[in-house]
């Protein structure tokens, strides 16, 4: 390889990731709209309405604010932490994304076979992801710590052990998952669930599918699972301390993990790209891939309108209680299922690559 | 119905057997207990000790005079493992029994037992190792039962103390370990006890300073497992802060698995080593010998000074690993067997002082202690005799299998000092005796009266006068258990 | 040449980091090194090919392990300078213990039994291999015994740690869903005459 080709591939590179990275946080300013909207929406009231037509230039007004806002940082604070802080958190949500197959492509033609979109198309990408994004969780703790102030330290308690616990039966959602597509890369886990609605992994897994979209909903510490933020006992949990620029930043990676959270649901559950009846492959993989993350954003909003908070115990209830036994369970059955004689061959559906 | 295809062949497990039904009896109880009423928590107690009736059988069953292998060559179920593996079970049913009192106040004790049979598991697979990965997790299983069970009594600081102590130190001995396996799978590129002996015996250059280091650790991280000098500084304090019932167990069953897997692998693995561990060996075993024996003099408490007894003896029993061949390893054996039921009984005697709850641990506390309960004076004389090596009781006999052992291996000058230092560790012994027997009584005790722990005492004690008279049983018993392994 | 550089970018930065470990004067800097050598070596498990043993590095060890040590030293007070009251007076045996051991290992290393014919190559470099395949392959096959070891090794250390720390309190107090769901309007709910 001569060096102009290298520079060639660094620079296809570097305009993918800006793409990707550009689009991330321009959905996550507009989700943020929607957010508002549709919450105003389900309660009966009107939500931002008065920026621009609808509202719309809304998220950019908010940037705007929060950016020409000053940034304070507390004397006692460690300055070095408490600035790298919201980076950390923001990073691996973005850096996760990196692996998110967002469709197949010929590109018009040009190629001969299909090419995955996705700047790398690792075996590993299942893993990747859990890896990556199980890393923001520093950034939030040490925000909590470089604070230095009892309502971040609280909050950031809280979102360590929620993260952990959801953590572990997250992953064991994802495993049963990888029994059944029997591959950890993201674009084989969406080649195994082709052929239309049966065959998407929420059919056999419906349970998993529950189990890893809440939990999802508790990683990115979204209503109901909002503990760390808990307005009403600890003001606003790991980023009290934080204003403007860096307090925009945090918002920036929650939200970008919930739309990574709700991507993740659609690979491995919804059939991804693949659209439920044949009759409809007309509409790009992409759209269609896009337009189930869109739902179950707004499935999240939903739940935000919906749900009162957890109190602690019953969070970890739930997570050590209820998910982590129902997804063990869950785990031998599959497993069970795939080597009994009968049920082997009722399973060998969603398993295209048994043989059977 | 149709053939159900695995996608790998199915191990054999009929030589495992033993183990699988404690690992899963130890779960059992461990549910089973949840699920007790608080006054019949120790029904755990007897599951437990019917649960080690049964791998006893299992395991007289299984073994066979030859070498079966399991778990795709990993694991092996021969003699020498059957032996050892009885030893293990009967020092664990000693502990559970010993415990039955000892521990009725304590919360959780559904845990203890299952602990106590999760680290026998441990213990039982460390023995039938071929592997260096088995051994390796055999240990930490038993190891970590072990470090828990030292810090059961959480509300004691002694306890505490001595299961962190335990603990840290344990660790690093197991970094050590890991870290000379290391270098012999570097060398080699294998775990297996024959390919490492293989390539180590067709390396040529034995002096190569990586297999030296490689040897330096293993060992290194062995002895602190059996407690050998000097790396023996976690015993005392261990031995002391533990539950009595726990301190006789570690005192013996650990012990009885480390030096079976340190035969294994110095057999298997370091033949062509021979002349290096053995030079290793004997320092080692001079130095046990020394501090054992002489600082056990200064102990006021008993535990303590059985503390230092036990790394004595450690030594004596290291003397038939250096001599190896068969008559030296079943030294070995004959002593370990011997050692377990001594040390055993003067446990038991031990845990039956209780007074207000309170462990008779100091010396003082045995004063007098032949006019109380002639019984028990007796069986604890019989105890200290027999730890001592006074002829024509258990303790002679192994003391005078591996003294022999090291003569005919040429190794007579190590034989001159045990002999010397088990002069030096009779006064000790003798002087519970005379406590006992010529001292007046200074404080009263009420003993507890548990049948099952009397009957026991009685059993421990008629079995070593027994061994003591007709030692040639044991000795065929232990030399036919080498079947396997020379 | 890439490869090389790459080699020892990573474990000169391995040990930079570990270095950082030991030397920190604020021990919540040390864990971040940590962390950051766990990086470093898992950047090294990905230039053998062998991606998931570096991803399954980051996910256990930074992941959760590294975050359950910084939980527990937010936690604790730790006093910097009773920690280091012994530490000149154990220099002189620890740093001559250290400097005899690493003489030991360059030793080791340079005795030749390591050298770069014995040593494994990794012979498929640049093939496609899944690697997790081939290690589950292994996993529960030939060591399978072991790998069940490994398992009640974590059970125990769970009991382990839940004996030694649970404590029951009286004045706790505990949600029993299902009593709360066995509840009727009769139980709760009485007429008050006004």
């Amino acid at each position: 390889m001569s060096w102009v080709d290298v520079a060639i591939q660094a620079g296809i590179w570097a305009l993918e990731i800006l793409v990707i990275a550009a689009s991330v946080a321009l959905s996550v300013a507009y989700i943020i709209y929607v957010e508002r909207r549709v919450i105003g929406w389900m309660q009966v009231r009107k939500g931002c309405n008065r920026v621009g037509w609808a509202g719309l230039l809304q998220p950019i007004a908010d940037g705007l604010k929060l950016f020409l806002k000053e940034t304070i940082i507390p004397t006692t604070a460690n300055k070095f932490l408490f600035v790298a802080a919201p980076v950390m958190a923001m990073a691996p949500a973005f850096i996760a994304f990196a692996v998110v197959p967002f469709g197949e492509t010929t590109l018009f033609g040009l190629w001969e076979t299909a090419h995955v979109m996705a700047i790398a198309n690792i075996n590993v990408g299942i893993l990747y992801v859990m890896a990556i994004s199980s890393l923001s969780i520093y950034g939030i703790l040490m925000a909590g710590w470089a604070s230095n102030s009892k309502y971040a330290f609280l909050g950031a308690i809280r979102a360590t052990c929620q993260m952990v616990s959801y953590e572990i039966s997250m992953g064991f959602a994802i495993v049963t998952v990888l029994m059944l597509s029997g591959t950890m890369n993201l674009a084989g886990i969406v080649h195994a669930q082709a052929g239309g609605l049966l065959h998407w992994y929420i059919i056999p897994l419906f349970p998993m599918f529950l189990v890893f979209f809440i939990s999802g909903a508790a990683e990115c510490n979204r209503s109901p699972f909002d503990l760390p933020e808990g307005e009403s006992e600890i003001v606003a949990g790991f980023f009290v301390e934080y204003s403007g620029m860096w307090f925009a930043t945090f918002s920036l990676g929650e939200y970008a993990a919930m739309i990574l959270i709700s991507l993740m649901t659609s690979i491995l559950f919804l059939g991804g790209w693949h659209a439920p009846i044949a009759a409809l492959d007309v509409i790009p993989g992409t759209v269609w891939l896009l337009g189930k993350a869109f739902f179950l954003i707004f499935v999240f909003i939903w739940f935000r309108a919906t749900f009162p908070r957890y109190r602690y115990d019953q969070l970890m209830r739930l997570g050590w209680k209820v998910f982590l036994p129902w997804t063990l369970a869950w785990i031998a059955v599959i497993g069970i299922c795939m080597y009994t004689p009968v049920i082997q061959d009722v399973i060998a559906f969603w398993r295209p690559g048994s043989g059977a | 119905m149709a053939n159900i295809t695995f996608p790998f062949p199915f191990p054999v497990i009929l030589p495992v057997l033993p183990e699988i039904i404690v690992a899963v009896m130890a779960m059992v109880i461990l549910i089973w207990d949840l699920f007790l009423p608080a006054e019949r928590k120790q029904w755990t107690a007897y599951a437990a000790i019917a649960t080690c009736l049964v791998a006893i059988d299992a395991t007289l069953r299984t073994t066979g005079a030859d070498a079966q292998m399991a778990f795709y060559g990993q694991f092996v179920l021969d003699p020498f493992a059957g032996f050892t593996k009885l030893l293990i079970i009967g020092a664990t049913i000693y502990g559970i029994v010993l415990s039955l009192d000892y521990m009725k106040s304590e919360k959780n004790i559904g845990e203890y037992y299952s602990l106590m049979l999760f680290s026998m598991l441990g213990m039982m697979l460390m023995v039938s190792a071929t592997n260096f990965i088995i051994m390796y997790l055999g240990l930490e299983l038993m190891a970590l039962c072990l470090y828990v069970l030292v810090g059961y009594q959480r509300d004691v600081l002694r306890s505490s103390e001595a299961a962190l102590k335990y603990f840290i130190l344990g660790s690093l001995a197991s970094c050590m370990l890991l870290y000379g396996i290391s270098f012999l799978y570097g060398l080699s590129g294998s775990l297996d006890f024959a390919a490492v002996g293989q390539a180590l015996g067709s390396l040529g250059d034995n002096s190569s300073m990586a297999v030296s280091l490689g040897l330096v650790f293993i060992i290194a991280g062995m002895a602190f497992k059996v407690s050998l000098a000097p790396f023996h500084m976690w015993t005392p304090d261990a031995y002391e802060g533990a539950p009595t019932p726990i301190t006789a167990f570690m005192g013996v069953a650990p012990k009885v698995a480390g030096f079976a897997i340190l035969a294994r692998v110095v057999i298997d693995a370091l033949p062509s080593l021979q002349a290096d561990y053995v030079t290793i060996f004997s320092w080692l075993a001079v130095l046990s010998m020394a501090v054992g024996n002489i600082a056990a003099i200064a102990q006021r408490n008993i535990k303590r000074m059985l503390a230092y007894s036990t790394i004595g003896h450690v030594g004596f029993i290291l003397l038939g690993l250096i001599a190896g061949g068969p008559e030296g390893y079943s030294a070995m054996l004959v002593y370990l067997a011997v050692y377990l039921f001594m040390n055993m009984g003067a446990f038991a005697i031990i845990i039956l002082m209780r007074r207000e709850g309170i462990q008779g641990e100091l010396l003082d506390d045995f004063a007098g202690m032949s006019k109380v309960r002639p019984g028990y004076a007796l069986a604890m004389g019989l105890f200290m005799f027999s730890l001592a090596g006074i002829p024509f009781l258990g303790g002679f006999w192994a003391k005078y299998a591996v003294l022999i052992a090291a003569v005919h291996a040429g190794h007579l000058y190590l034989a001159l000092i045990g002999i010397l230092f088990s002069a030096v560790g009779a006064f000790y012994y003798i002087r519970v005796v005379k406590y006992i027997y010529f001292d007046e009584e200074r404080v009263a005790f009420d003993f507890s009266e548990n049948p099952l722990m009397q009957a026991t005492v009685a059993v421990t004690a008629i079995v070593v006068v027994a061994i003591g008279i007709f030692p040639q049983p044991l000795m065929d018993i232990c030399r036919a258990a080498l079947g396997g392994i020379v | 040449m890439l490869e090389a550089a790459f080699f020892y970018l990573f474990g000169g930065l391995a040990v930079v980091a570990a270095l950082g470990v030991v030397m920190a004067r604020n021990t919540i800097h040390s864990v971040m090194f940590l962390i950051f050598c766990f990086f470093n070596a898992s950047g090294l498990f990905f230039m053998l090919d062998a991606e998931f043993l570096g991803i399954i590095l980051i996910l256990i060890y930074v992941g959760a392990v590294m975050v359950m040590f910084m939980f527990v030293i937010m936690m604790l007070e730790v006093n910097f300078a009773r920690l280091r009251e012994g530490f000149l007076q154990y220099l002189p045996i620890g740093g001559a213990i250290a400097v005899m051991l690493l003489i030991e290992l360059i030793a080791a290393a340079t005795s030749g039994v390591f050298s770069s014919k014995t040593a494994s190559t990794v012979e498929h470099f640049g093939r496609e291999v899944n690697n997790t395949m081939e290690i589950g392959k292994v996993l529960y096959t030939k060591y399978l015994l072991g790998f069940e070891i490994a398992a009640i090794i974590l059970l125990v250390a769970l009991v382990g740690a839940v004996v030694l720390t649970l404590r029951s309190r009286k004045d706790a107090k505990y949600q029993v869903i299902s009593k709360q769901v066995k509840v009727r309007k009769e139980d709760r709910l009485r007429k008050v005459e006004m």
